[in-house]
């Protein structure tokens, strides 16, 4: 997991390096002192000096306020520091003055990772407009389909970026994830091997695989999927805890409880393994277990709805009416509605 | 005490020694003269008990154990206690003794392979039983095999049959019914009122009337007990004359509404009593009809909601095969008038236990047919389009490889409750509740990394829908009937009818004491209910249940008003088309009603009152009211009543009974009445 996370900021580092605009070539004998502030932000974002980057663009702009780089610059740089408002106003200038295919990228995604969904959806648009080239505002506008549920537009725009840049293997998993959505799962695990062919070491698109093949109830070649991710990555705690459901889904319930067990040693506070240790538990007739692991779930989520439906279910098993009737009216507050059908229909007084 | 085990385990020691071989009963293996002849002395009484038969293997067992005691290496005594334990009380111990026999001699005797067969069945242990009954097949001569070859087909298929329900476990709690129901004696066969408020059930202990044993058993008579709920506790009595006799009286059957109860007697090859409770008082027991009960075997029975369908047990000739299930019908007069054999439940081995549910069309029984994994397994089926379905094996662990009978399940479906010797009994048969739990799917979380730049994983959330929980198809209408002015209960007649076939459904009557009623209605009809008693304005109430409603108990109690000016009632099973004065055919039953009222009472005058809810204009609901009102009125003169004695009226909206704000208000308002002006 954690190496999973480690990865994800160096990409997100490497792709605001990626969006840095590069230096400006100072003419001889032009003193150029606002480009020569801007330079030296340039450098500063590139080596990871974010507030001091900032600064330098700061002088930049009060010494040239129409310089469109050292806006563009700022706005990656406070966006790099979740300043996304700040960050916005700073790429509305960049473009104000200068009209680029990668503000407009930059903004969108600016405004993806805010939440605004259709203004980055507007802006990763008009990138797209003036440069059919740019890959990556294929990708993000993909991911930001996905995010809405529109697998079918993600799946043309990953195409598409594939088509720009061959051994996309980000862009090849994402189509696996639109496939496994659309529960197209040959489709899925072509491009999910994909990616893994373009970039043996995606943890991430193993585990993918590993899912696709759970959802087809092929539990062996889940678990095969799963290992291997977790031969990558030891920590990565989300393949752990699904190579586990696998192993529950198979009836190897001893195999799960392990599983889960593990994840739980390297992330104590890992709800969704307490959560299906207990199912677990659960299945081998040990409700007294299984009770102590849904407590331990609910205890760190206390909104954890499916939580309290499972330790509803183990009450009951253990006799205990009113706890159960209470799981169950808590889950149906949190919305679950077999909760509330239990609840209707085994709590009447 | 530690000194005599002591000198017992030298004595062992210094007998058999450590050695686990067949070691027989003499003096070159037993030393000490006394203990061997000692030890012939119990295997020889017990050997006589034990050719007896199964009845006595547990008198059997008292010697035999005595014997082991001294010498517990022998085959052949191994061999036996194993085979009267599997037969009594430890199945599990019959196992051990058994295989113990085999380990010491597996030539102990030519059945060692039955039994061991058997005691593997009996302790589920399906694979090993099936091997030791091919085992034996494989020994036995051809001649035996004509003989038994069935039997051990039937047993071995009963192995496959067990091995598929074991896969899947009935998910119930299963409870003793405690010390105050059960005791160290066999109790046995209950049967329940529809609301759970009445058990009876039999038992053979001290207590029982005239304080006789059977010689044949040695076991106190059958006497019959009741136990009514206290809160959440039962409270035991014992009814006594006429209900019980010195000899054996069983309980069989209960009416939905706990006012006849069925009992078995052993007279005429075992015939059916029928019981009825009178007030607090049970009348004397009469044998069914001649119809029902024949000079075979019967035995069990369980009267419909209708109280004019009864289910029943009987081997008499032109059913499938023994002990089969049986309908009988009473008439419109009364009268047992049809039998017949249902023959898609039936098999050709004995089926036993009918159960009809108060819901009409659920019945219970045990067979030793169907898929049974042995023994007698308690089995389902539902009626319906004519038909009944495949019998369904409740499954493991209510049904068992031993025999599992006597199971009666409350109006509500959450419970049931049967008879077992099994695991968990204070003494011989107790009786056990079931509490019926439904298998709900467990919800598993997961997330995967889908989208790649992303470090927060998608969550996978799916949650299997509920399982739907399935109630009976059923409505128990229960409370008790008064009178109206001295709050005194009443013995009254509850008329059910089928408002749109205008069919009299089943006449009940409340009970003379309490003035208790209990009806059960099966969804999916318009139902009428009159409430009738001479001298009193008999009582409407009207319920229409859809065929999908869920089971529910509705309390109601009735007060009847006594004939006298000034009294009215509502004609709640009156119908008209909508927005119209045209009587509704379902309407007749209710019209015969009133009919039969003036006609038996002529000295009275009465006035027929419409009224509506306030939906629309006065004037509007005034003129459609009094049209509705003159509707009755003149279909009771059209059916020979006197002009001179009705009147009508018609009153809109302004006489409202419930509020206008809500639809349950309206439809109240929405009403006939009937009053009483003048009486002479």
């Amino acid at each position: 997991m954690k190496k999973i996370i480690i990865l994800s900021l160096m990409i997100i580092v490497m792709m605001g390096a990626t969006n840095a605009q590069d230096t400006i070539k100072i003419r001889t004998g032009d003193s150029q002192i606002a480009e020569q502030r801007y330079n030296e932000g340039v450098k500063l974002l590139q080596n990871g000096d974010v507030q001091n980057a900032i600064s330098k663009f700061n002088e930049a702009i009060q010494l040239k306020p129409d310089l469109a780089k050292a806006y563009y610059n700022r706005g990656v740089a406070k966006s790099q520091l979740g300043l996304y408002d700040e960050a916005i106003a700073d790429l509305d200038k960049a473009i104000k003055y200068e009209l680029n295919a990668l503000y407009y990228y930059t903004r969108g995604k600016t405004k993806h990772e805010k939440g605004d969904l259709d203004g980055a959806l507007q802006d990763y648009n008009v990138a797209i407009n003036m440069n059919k080239d740019l890959a990556e505002a294929y990708y993000y506008r993909a991911s930001l389909y996905f995010d809405k549920g529109e697998y079918t537009n993600a799946i043309d725009d990953l195409k598409y970026a594939i088509s720009k840049k061959s051994n996309y293997a980000y862009a090849y998993n994402d189509l696996g994830s639109c496939y496994l959505m659309l529960e197209d799962y040959d489709n899925a695990i072509y491009y999910y091997k994909q990616a893994i062919s373009a970039d043996p070491k995606l943890t991430l698109a193993y585990n993918n695989l590993g899912t696709t093949y759970r959802r087809m109830k092929k539990y062996d070649e889940a678990i095969l999927e799963y290992s291997k991710a977790i031969d990558f990555d030891p920590d990565y705690v989300i393949a752990i805890n699904n190579r586990g459901v696998a192993k529950l889904e198979k009836g190897d319930l001893e195999g799960a409880i392990k599983d889960f067990s593990e994840a739980i040693r390297k992330d104590a506070n890992y709800t969704f393994a307490y959560n299906n240790r207990g199912i677990a538990k659960y299945r081998i007739e040990d409700y007294t277990s299984a009770l102590e692991d849904f407590n331990k779930a609910i205890e760190l989520d206390t909104n954890y709805a499916i939580a309290y439906l499972n330790r509803a279910n183990t009450k009951e098993m253990l006799r205990d009416k009113n706890g159960a009737c209470e799981d169950w009216k808590k889950a149906a507050d949190l919305g679950i509605s077999s909760a509330e059908m239990y609840y209707k229909q085994l709590c009447n007084k | 005490m530690k000194k005599t085990i002591f000198i017992l385990i030298m004595t062992l020691v210094t007998t058999i020694g450590f050695s686990q071989v067949d070691t027989p009963f003499d003096k070159n293996h037993i030393t000490d003269k006394k203990q061997l002849s000692e030890a012939n002395k119990k295997i020889k009484e017990g050997d006589k008990l034990f050719a007896m038969g199964k009845g006595r293997y547990i008198d059997a067992l008292t010697y035999y154990i005595e014997a082991n005691k001294i010498n517990p290496n022998n085959a052949e005594l191994n061999y036996k206690i194993g085979i009267c334990y599997l037969f009594t009380t430890d199945k599990q111990l019959g196992l051990e003794h058994l295989t113990k026999a085999k380990k010491l001699n597996p030539q102990v005797n030519y059945e060692l392979s039955y039994f061991l067969g058997r005691a593997y069945h009996l302790n589920h242990q399906f694979d090993s039983a099936i091997i030791y009954y091919n085992e034996f097949k494989r020994r036995i001569s051809p001649k035996e095999f004509a003989v038994r070859g069935k039997e051990l087909d039937k047993y071995i298929e009963e192995c496959e049959n067990g091995k598929l329900l074991l896969k899947k476990k009935t998910k119930v709690f299963i409870d003793n019914m405690g010390t105050t129901i059960n005791s160290i004696y066999p109790d046995y066969t209950p049967v329940i009122s529809a609301d759970e408020e009445i058990l009876f059930f039999t038992s053979r202990r001290p207590s029982t009337t005239g304080g006789k044993r059977d010689p044949i058993d040695n076991k106190y008579y059958e006497d019959i007990f009741m136990a009514t709920k206290s809160g959440n506790d039962w409270k035991l009595s014992q009814p006594g004359n006429p209900l019980n006799s010195k000899f054996h009286d069983a309980s069989i059957g209960l009416s939905p509404d706990g006012q006849t109860l069925y009992i078995y007697k052993g007279d005429n090859g075992g015939d059916i009593y029928e019981c009825v409770l009178k007030g607090d008082k049970w009348v004397k027991p009469t044998p069914l009809p001649k119809l029902i009960n024949t000079k075979y075997h019967e035995s069990s029975a369980s009267l419909g909601p209708d109280g004019r369908t009864l289910y029943f047990i009987s081997d008499r000739p032109d059913g499938v095969g023994g002990r089969d299930i049986w309908v009988a019908y009473k008439n419109a007069k009364g009268k047992w008038s049809d039998v017949k054999n249902i023959r898609e439940l039936n098999t050709i081995y004995d089926e036993e236990a009918v159960f009809i549910h108060p819901d009409g069309r659920t019945l219970y029984f045990s067979s030793q047919g169907h898929n049974s994994m042995g023994g007698y397994d308690i089995f389902k089926s539902t009626y319906k389009d004519g038909y009944w379905s495949k019998p369904e094996n409740l499954g493991f662990p209510i049904n068992t490889a031993d025999d599992d009978l006597y199971f009666v399940l409350a109006s509500s479906g959450q419970r049931a409750y049967f008879s077992s010797s099994r695991e968990g009994t204070i003494g011989d048969q107790d009786i056990f509740m079931i509490t019926f739990i439904i298998d709900k799917p467990m919800n598993p979380s997961t997330e995967d990394n889908l989208i790649a730049y992303k470090t927060k994983p998608v969550q996978e959330i799916k949650i299997e829908s509920a399982i739907a929980i399935e109630t009976p198809s059923l409505t128990l209408l229960k409370g008790f009937i008064y009178d109206e002015d001295t709050k005194k209960p009443l013995e009254a007649q509850i008329v059910l009818t089928d408002n749109e076939k205008n069919e009299e459904l089943a006449v009940f009557t409340s009970n003379a004491q309490s003035g208790r009623y209990l009806v059960s209605l099966p969804s999916g009809k318009n139902y009428g209910i009159a409430v009738k008693k001479e001298g009193y304005l008999f009582h409407s109430e009207n319920f229409i249940i859809p065929e999908n409603a869920q089971y529910q108990e509705i309390q109601k109690d009735i007060y009847l008003k006594p004939i006298k000016i000034g009294q009215s009632i509502v004609l709640r099973n009156i119908f008209f088309d909508f927005d119209k004065a045209t009587l509704r055919p379902e309407s007749k039953t209710e019209l015969e009603n009133l009919i039969k009222l003036l006609n038996d009472n002529p000295n009275i005058k009465i006035e027929i009152s419409g009224h509506t809810d306030n939906i629309g204009s006065a004037a509007y609901n005034q003129k459609l009211s009094e049209s509705r009102a003159k509707a009755v009125v003149d279909y009771l003169i059209e059916h020979g009543i006197d002009r001179s004695r009705l009147s009508y009226m018609g009153y809109g909206f302004e006489k409202p009974i419930a509020p206008n704000d809500t639809e349950e208000g309206r439809q109240l308002n929405r009403r006939v009445e009937f009053k009483i002006i003048e009486a002479k």
